[in-house]
């Protein structure tokens, strides 16, 4: 039997399919079910076969690799869907930030890893705010473009989402079931929330910084000091030199709202969220 | 802006980036980015060329056999409508 699943990221449109049934789980993973106001313009076909006791990616008749698990196949599956789906995206900058509309207003939540994007983003997407990416926005001609990838949640701060706690068994993850390391993929859609992404300006950014067990606190920022913020937290796709890509950072944070947001307990972020947007 | 000889407001905090400069505007909270042809210009823009001299010095600095006056005259508005230049 063979299993098949298709879903677009952005403008490539993927087909996977795969003879082996526990793979088939695995792809959801990879697989989102955001609407997309994007134009398709090249589509891709992958094959994970369980062929000898082991898992094949092939493309084509060019295969990727020979796993000896579904783990290992998803791990070398995974880069080759998102590098084909950005190959298409040349003249966008890159930006590692969360997306979040409200009101029909377009915030960005920028920071580092281990920042706290993923869980403020849950938080606030279960508080009413529409949250379209928690990962990687596209910026080109002042307009941002949030990259539909699904949440992922480390297991270890799954105790800072208790909304999830009756639904993550059913989440996709990477990593083994014993594994205390697991990294569950969420889309929202698929627990009822909207996920449409669209492309619009930038109304207000956010850089976090972890304050992990202390105080929150969001406080107003100089374009300037958000620039440097954004730069090393973004970078350019092909085609698009270095003075386009501090152009088009220059030119968003310019007509941006900017804040720091000292993210401590996500509650009191939620509040404060409240008090200034709500 | 004087006719003769354009300059930089005080108070521009210029840092130099990748082919360019971000120029950064304390009072009015405002960023731009200047790349490297609108940089020089806003470098010539120091009281002591005038315009003239300024679009001169330009196209010997690109080793130009024309001024593109357009570009300039357009690079040169943005100067001063952005609030850079007086």
């Amino acid at each position: 039997m063979l299993y098949e699943r298709s879903f677009c990221l952005l403008a490539c449109e993927f087909h996977i399919s795969t003879n082996c049934e526990l793979f088939a789980k695995q792809i959801e993973y990879l697989a989102v079910s955001a609407e997309q106001a994007f134009p398709v313009s090249a589509s891709r076909n992958y094959q994970v076969m369980l062929e000898d006791g082991r898992y094949s990616i092939y493309e084509g008749d060019e295969c990727h690799g020979s796993e000896h698990s579904p783990e290992f196949a998803l791990w070398v599956l995974y880069p080759l869907v998102h590098q084909a789906a950005y190959a298409l995206l040349s003249g966008y900058i890159r930006i590692h930030s969360g997306c979040v509309t409200y009101r029909g207003r377009r915030f960005l939540m920028v920071g580092d890893k281990g920042a706290g994007k993923t869980t403020l983003m849950l938080h606030l997407l279960y508080a009413g705010f529409e949250v379209q990416c928690d990962e990687t926005v596209l910026l080109l001609d002042g307009e941002v473009v949030p990259f539909p990838r699904r949440f992922h949640i480390k297991q270890a701060s799954l105790g800072l989402l208790p909304q999830l706690a009756s639904t993550v068994d059913a989440l996709p993850f990477f990593g083994n079931e014993v594994d205390a390391n697991r990294i569950f993929a969420f889309d929202p859609a698929e627990m009822g929330f909207p996920w449409t992404i669209t492309r619009s300006p930038v109304d207000a950014i956010f850089f976090l910084h972890a304050n992990h067990g202390g105080e929150t606190r969001i406080d107003s920022c100089s374009t300037l000091q958000m620039v440097q913020n954004l730069l090393p937290q973004s970078y350019a796709t092909a085609n698009v030199g270095n003075s386009g890509w501090v152009r088009e950072i220059c030119s968003m944070t310019d007509s941006a709202e900017c804040y720091t947001l000292t993210l401590g307990d996500v509650g009191d972020a939620m509040l404060e969220f409240e008090r200034r947007f709500g | 802006m004087s006719e003769q000889c354009p300059k930089q407001v005080d108070g521009l905090e210029i840092h130099e980036v990748a082919d360019g400069y971000v120029v950064y505007q304390q009072e009015r909270d405002r960023v731009h980015y200047l790349n490297k042809t609108a940089a020089l210009i806003l470098e010539l823009c120091n009281e002591r060329n005038s315009k003239q001299q300024i679009g001169e010095l330009l196209r010997q600095a690109f080793d130009l056999s024309e001024l593109p006056e357009d570009d300039f005259q357009k690079t040169m508005d943005s100067l001063v409508n952005e609030g850079l230049v007086q």
